[in-house]
């Protein structure tokens, strides 16, 4: 039901002070699962997740107000939630003071201690090796394969070439096949 | 064609083997969680701004009366209440497998252990029977001082009251009333005179050996005492009273 409530009604209510909180909630309620699992697949732990999406929403509040409505507020809500993934991701990486390869051990090991994992079920292994990708690479399969994003719509959320986004992706799938292969 | 079916096609032209995959959600969530998620989002809104629920709907004109009085104390709160959640938060940030471990205890101790742990400790640290540390002669020089004091008291009793009759007196009264160096006479008194003026006084002679002749560093401390019951059983079979004597 919420999904039929217009953006830009939402965005209308969200600056009268008496619908403020109310527009708000149901704009969380809109998004939030989308949201959550482009998170969740980024970060993996779903506490990390709870709280890389609850931040996000709070700067949301923050900003929705002189939110300027260039982009649609789909698009710009995924921006914020993939900055704020990456922001975590990166912070993982300063307070472990390790290197980069090390953080994907980091991924692989949350992977392996979710419930149900199990190594020898493909669908386990094609998340292990989408944990081994780099970062932006692995933001743009996510968009593409879990999220079917138009390349279009990407491109403003991440704001790169269209070009960029198709080779990235091209080269993620080969990566992937690649892990899946070889495990 | 639409745009479902037009990533798939793509995806087979890359790879037939990822394309063939089954596309399943393989992580989980917490039952309910999408269903409270909004409410905890605006609790976290409120707490980052240190905000009332119904001053998120209000505007600057129709504050709630008195909000301003409460303020600091509310801000102080949630601040508080962030910072007990930081190190919780900071553990399952730094290690979930740790975080996990935080309340198992793996340490046994004996049944009512901490029934019986409050006295016990109490008991080891109430001072025993402790050996008085005093300075190095000092007990001689405070029995020698005593019956410096007595022959003194006694010959100003004498010459107060005016008896001249030296049968009356006891014979160290006499003896002291005749001494006109009295730090010499004390010099030439033996140990062995000593030691029977403290018998026949009743004095014990061991404690007093012992806080006469040794050196007060030797002693146990403050906390060899709370430490080990027996720290003065200990020094004192160490040390050979018979040689003290001689």
């Amino acid at each position: 039901m919420t999904e039929n409530i217009d953006d830009k009604e939402l965005l209308e209510q969200f600056k009268q002070p008496a619908f403020k909180e109310r527009s708000f909630t149901l704009i969380i309620k809109k998004y939030q699962e989308k949201l959550y699992w482009h998170i969740r697949r980024m970060v993996v732990n779903h506490e990390d997740a709870n709280d890389v999406l609850q931040n996000m929403f709070i700067k949301v509040w923050n900003a929705l107000e002189n939110f300027r409505e260039d982009s649609q507020l789909y698009t710009w809500l995924y921006r914020i939630a993939t900055n704020e993934s990456l922001s975590f991701l990166e912070k993982e990486k300063r307070k472990a003071s390790i290197s980069f390869s090390d953080v994907e051990t980091g991924l692989s090991n949350k992977l392996q201690a979710e419930k149900h994992f199990d190594a020898n079920k493909l669908e386990w292994k094609l998340q292990a090796a989408i944990q081994k990708l780099p970062e932006k690479q692995r933001v743009v399969f996510n968009l593409r394969y879990y999220d079917e994003m138009p390349y279009e719509k990407m491109s403003k959320v991440l704001d790169t070439s269209e070009g960029a986004l198709k080779a990235s992706y091209h080269h993620a799938v080969k990566k992937i096949e690649d892990y899946i292969l070889n495990s | 064609m639409d745009n479902k079916d037009y990533i798939l096609n793509e995806l087979k032209e890359i790879s037939t083997l990822v394309a063939s995959i089954k596309r399943v959600n393989v992580f989980t969530v917490p039952d309910g969680y999408f269903s409270f998620l909004p409410a905890d989002i605006l609790v976290g809104i409120k707490a980052e701004n240190g905000l009332d629920a119904e001053v998120l709907s209000t505007t600057e004109s129709t504050l709630p009366t008195g909000y301003f009085d409460s303020l600091a104390g509310k801000i102080m709160q949630k601040i508080n209440a962030v910072h007990t959640e930081t190190a919780t938060e900071e553990i399952r940030a730094l290690s979930p497998m740790l975080y996990s471990l935080q309340n198992e205890n793996v340490f046994d101790i004996p049944a009512g252990y901490f029934n019986h742990s409050t006295s016990e400790i109490v008991e080891k640290v109430r001072p025993k029977a402790k050996l008085v540390r005093l300075k190095h002669s000092s007990t001689f020089f405070k029995y020698a001082v005593a019956a410096v004091f007595t022959g003194a008291m006694a010959m100003a009793v004498f010459k107060f009251t005016g008896t001249s009759n030296n049968k009356i007196l006891p014979n160290y009264v006499q003896a002291g009333m005749q001494i006109n160096d009295v730090d010499g006479a004390l010099s030439k008194i033996s140990d062995a005179d000593i030691l029977k003026y403290l018998e026949e006084t009743g004095t014990d002679v061991k404690a007093a050996i012992v806080a006469n002749s040794i050196d007060e560093n030797e002693l146990p401390s403050q906390d060899d005492y709370l430490q080990d019951e027996k720290a003065l059983d200990k020094y004192l079979n160490s040390i050979n009273l018979d040689d003290l004597k001689n």
